[in-house]
């Protein structure tokens, strides 16, 4: 799961042309902090005795509430020899529980709820569903149920077949996908043995088949209390009633001793508890080939990169887009427009309450030489890290931060959970701690400079921890496909 | 995450919500004295048992999108929200009667150049112009037609009309840009063939509806290499004309500058004599020479799973029984728990997903199911959707649809589309629903009372009419040597496809 580029946005709102971007970029203008009021969520937030926490933000402009609950347990928290473990399990919390049965999904539906999902990102697992306001307290008792009484309904038949079910998950995504193998590799070369993030987030299909009945009672007992949860809800609710349901659903559910929870990067938050270790575990540089079933070569560069939320993590937001978000920008202008040795080019962060992942990766052309893609990659990383952006590219990059950042806060749920309101003050209160943290954030990113850019390219991005994955295709086999199947 | 298919439903308009379905509770532990009688005395939880009642239902008006129909036959669909970002379109309708069908991937490719720079901002400036206000242009062509669309913030409405309207109207289409952008194009084509999901896709459509219907709307490869920027300027000097487009606005804006800006900057889109919109007749049910099932298989040398793709056709967007379509697929295929998931996903484990859709177009229907299975399950697979089917659509089948699975389906429609309002960009979608299908204004309301209103016994009808399981298409891209003999042996002749329709040679390199 990768952290959206929604991580960040810029006080330019109003202001449409470059220069007047620039402008603001430089410092912010009087009109900043009403800007910034503009796209709030108002919430509140609230612990139950259990240490279940709760953040409400009522909006009432149509008849729908967001459901949206993150545990703090993601791949980070995985037992040794247990890759994949924490998404398998994110499977199972739809197997049923003691009171609902196996009905999650068919009452669900039969409500008339939409984007009813889960998702497994490094360091926590979110489970969301939008439903008719009429319908919270089902989407309570539903939720609340499986995460007390999760145990009394999985068995070794439910277990079996969802990590049947993951490792087709696995093949679709990754083994029979273009340049799936490519991410996997890449993965293990920036994240060597020993690195939770080690065989990503989905697992080694050696781990996931030796995952027993045993690691889920554990992991379910370790993770899955009130104590390491966080409940949102976003949209048309009565605040009383909703806090009267919370309690009467998840109150009398136990709580634990609550676990260490990230702590925030000292960049940004300079208190004794944050973290002065990173970075941990730095890979030597490598450049690895992979072939696969394409036609057109891909390469692909990354760093390890300092944590979510971290000055440097908003930086680099600001330089992904820079490097590759439309026509103008610089990936795209030289590798695809001018020297058309690209067909397309990317750029992003995933980015982590640990150690987050810089890629920046271009996919080739039919016929066109390979060497020459990695090269004119590696030359045009290489002259961004050198010279810096200017001021004009990192105003229109937080522009454009800017406008998808509104656009997203529309929704109520975004598709994976972490995005929309409810996604928002999650990520808010995961990685900072606080859920009415957004204002200050955006003012942080209003700020992110030329300069600052530079300096992090400067600091992160260099020659000496560089993994770079090339991406071949495979040599066809002599014999002709069809003959070949037809001669069985 | 779980794998999950969202149900696209095209329509606008006022509605008052009806009620939901009751949950299925026959199943319940609460419905069941017994049980919560043994367990209470155990269970200090056991108040949980019951099922919580649903609170005051919530109505909803759905607001009236409005048309102002311009002087040169543009058609401006609007709708003002408290949004904080804008979203505009322009829609060009265009299909197999408009444009040349031995030309694929011709509307796409000149749908691709109109972002590559106009009179006024040739090349580069016209990117640069457009993400100046934080934004780009995004551009989808399907069967139906092609839009144009973009997100902006509330005080850039000006300029992004201004580029809109640009780009719609004024392209350049420069020969050397035109020789560049093609030869992308041919590759992101490429790159979409890589997928063995698409390729199945392809190969099944293309085999299901024939040459022009079936084709690819992205093109060959090979044949997209033959366009001249020359057949560019004749296919947009065709179908982009403005009483074949629409515009469509939604969001914070003043609906009185809103019609200034748009005569400003659409006004002078010169109708053309005898070029006002095509009054499109909706072609009867596409028809195909299948007479029994069969599979076509593209070999993937040692694929660790097999995309397979089954179709059959169905009544066009536009022939009457559109609701009840639509509500029969998604019972069927359409939702996480449908027959067809629950069967291959949740009590196979053949695969991570499996759905099926109404893909519903001016010119013809299909309904299509994909899914991706493990490479020893390919035959059994097969074996199980040909069963789903038949149980569905058999006069004698012993097991017909049931209420509660039709309502679940009826929910999801119906809340789906009050979902729809909660996004600018959600709702212009609708909107250009409404000009592509010809829908009335008050389509959403009228969608919404025909799918609560669907009949059980009248779906079962339509089940029987409808859905041919003795009639399929099915393409598998997979590994030919390991999945051949099984598929052999489940009696439908088996063809190897090397080739696309257009000659387009089809060598998936091995794993």
């Amino acid at each position: 799961m990768s952290a959206s580029r929604l991580l960040v946005a810029v006080l330019v709102l109003g202001f449409s042309s470059p220069n007047r971007v620039a402008s603001a970029a430089d410092g912010p203008p009087a009109s900043v902090n009403p800007q910034v009021t503009l796209v709030s969520i108002p919430a509140e937030k609230l612990t139950l005795q259990n240490g279940l926490e709760v953040i409400l933000h009522q909006d009432k402009s149509l008849p729908r509430v967001a459901i949206n609950i993150w545990y703090r347990v993601g791949p980070v928290n995985q037992p040794e020899g247990r890759s994949g473990f924490a998404h398998l399990f994110e499977h199972l919390m739809f197997e049923g529980s003691k009171h609902v049965g196996h009905q999650f999904d068919h009452l669900l539906e039969a409500a008339g709820a939409t984007n009813v999902n889960g998702t497994t990102s490094w360091d926590r697992t979110n489970f969301f569903e939008t439903v008719p306001s009429e319908y919270l307290e089902l989407g309570l008792w539903l939720e609340s149920d499986r995460m007390g009484f999760l145990l009394d309904a999985v068995n070794q038949e439910r277990l079996d077949v969802q990590r049947e079910v993951v490792l087709n998950e696995r093949r679709q995504s990754y083994e029979n996908a273009p340049y799936g193998a490519s991410y996997l590799t890449l993965m293990n070369a920036i994240f060597p043995v020993g690195h939770p993030f080690h065989d990503g987030a989905i697992g080694s299909e050696r781990d996931v088949k030796r995952a027993t009945l045993r690691d889920v009672k554990q992991f379910f007992k370790a993770f899955y209390s009130p104590s390491n949860a966080t409940l949102t809800l976003a949209g048309d609710f009565d605040t009383q009633r909703a806090k009267a349901l919370i309690i009467r659903y998840f109150g009398p559910l136990p709580g634990q001793v609550p676990l260490a929870r990230p702590a925030p990067p000292c960049s940004l938050v300079p208190e004794p508890s944050c973290r002065k270790d990173f970075p941990v575990r730095l890979p030597p540089p490598q450049a690895l080939t992979v072939r696969e079933s394409v036609s057109l070569p891909q390469v692909a560069v990354a760093w390890v990169t300092p944590a979510a939320f971290s000055d440097a993590d908003l930086a680099l937001d600001v330089a992904s887009a820079i490097l590759a978000d439309g026509k103008t920008s610089r990936l795209y202008r030289t590798l695809v427009t001018e020297e058309r040795v690209a067909s397309s080019v990317s750029a992003w962060v995933d980015s982590t309450a640990t150690d987050s992942m810089f890629q920046a990766s271009a996919v080739g052309t039919a016929g066109g030489d390979p060497g020459k893609l990695e090269g004119l990659l590696q030359r045009e990383l290489d002259h961004f890290r050198k010279d810096g952006p200017t001021e004009t590219e990192v105003a229109r990059a937080k522009h454009k931060l800017l406008l998808s950042t509104l656009s997203d806060l529309q929704n109520l749920n975004g598709s994976g959970g972490d995005s929309g309101r409810a996604g928002t003050l999650q990520r808010l209160n995961h990685y900072l701690g606080n859920p009415a943290h957004l204002q200050a954030w955006l003012t942080r990113m209003s700020k992110v400079s030329a300069n600052d850019v530079h300096t992090t390219l400067q600091k992160y991005l260099g020659p000496e921890h560089r993994v770079l994955v090339r991406t071949l295709p495979n040599a066809p086999d002599k014999t002709p496909p069809a003959a070949k199947g037809a001669a069985q | 995450m779980r794998a999950r298919i969202a149900t696209t439903l095209s329509a606008v308009a006022l509605a008052l919500l009806p009620s939901c379905a009751p949950v299925n509770s026959a199943k319940s532990p609460a419905q069941e004295p017994a049980a919560i009688g043994e367990a209470a005395p155990k269970d200090p939880a056991a108040w949980r048992l019951a099922i919580p009642t649903p609170g005051v239902k919530s109505t909803l008006s759905f607001p009236t999108p409005h048309l102002l129909t311009l002087e040169n036959g543009l058609r401006l669909y609007s709708l003002p929200t408290q949004a904080s970002t804008l979203s505009l379109s322009v829609v060009i309708r265009h299909d197999v009667q408009t444009l040349p069908n031995d030309k694929p991937g011709l509307a796409a490719l000149t749908a691709r150049l109109l972002t590559e720079g106009t009179t006024v901002h040739p090349d580069l400036k016209l990117a640069e112009a457009i993400e100046a206000l934080g934004t780009d242009f995004t551009v989808d062509t399907g069967r139906d037609g092609t839009t144009i669309s973009i997100e902006a913030l509330p005080a850039d409405l000006d300029a992004a009309l201004k580029l809109l309207a640009e780009v719609a109207i004024k392209p350049a289409f420069s020969p050397k840009t035109f020789d560049r952008v093609r030869a992308q194009w041919v590759d992101n084509v490429r790159e979409s063939l890589q997928d063995p999901r698409s390729l199945s896709s392809i190969i099944g459509f293309e085999a299901l509806l024939g040459k022009g219907l079936g084709t690819p709307v992205h093109g060959y490869p090979d044949a997209l290499l033959r366009y001249t920027v020359q057949d560019i300027v004749r296919c947009h000097s065709t179908v982009y004309l403005p009483g074949n487009a629409s515009l469509n606005v939604v969001g914070d804006f003043d609906p009185t500058t809103l019609t200034k800006l748009v005569q400003k900057h659409f006004g002078e889109w010169r109708k053309r004599a005898g070029a006002q919109r095509p009054i499109l007749p909706t072609l009867p049910a596409a028809t195909t020479t299948t007479t029994t099932t069969h599979v076509l298989l593209l070999d993937r040398p040692r694929s660790p799973q097999s995309a397979i793709f089954v179709a059959h056709t169905l009544p066009a967007r536009g022939a009457p029984g559109y609701a009840e379509r639509e509500l029969l697929v998604t019972a069927f295929g359409g939702l996480f728990t449908s027959r067809l998931n629950q069967n291959l996903r949740e009590s196979k484990a053949y695969t991570y997903g499996a759905f099926g859709n109404y893909l519903a177009t001016r010119h013809f229907g299909a309904l299509a199911i994909s899914t991706s299975v493990e490479t020893k399950f390919t035959a059994d697979a097969v074996r199980e959707i040909v069963r789903e089917l038949s149980d569905l659509g058999l006069p004698t089948t012993p097991r017909p649809l049931v209420s509660d699975e039709v309502d679940r389906a009826r929910a999801d429609i119906v809340h789906s589309l009050v979902e729809h309002l909660g996004h600018t960009n959600r709702i212009s979608a609708d909107l250009v629903q409404l000009f592509v299908h010809d829908l009335p204004l008050d389509q959403l309301a009228k969608l919404t009372a025909e799918i609560q209103a669907v009949p059980l016994d009248a779906l079962r009808r339509t089940a029987t009419e409808l859905i041919k399981p003795t009639t399929l298409t099915i393409a598998i891209v997979g590994d030919a040597a390991s999945i051949r003999p099984a598929l052999n042996a489940l009696g439908y002749p088996v063809k190897d496809v090397q080739k696309l329709g257009d000659g387009e040679s089809l060598q998936p390199s091995p794993m």
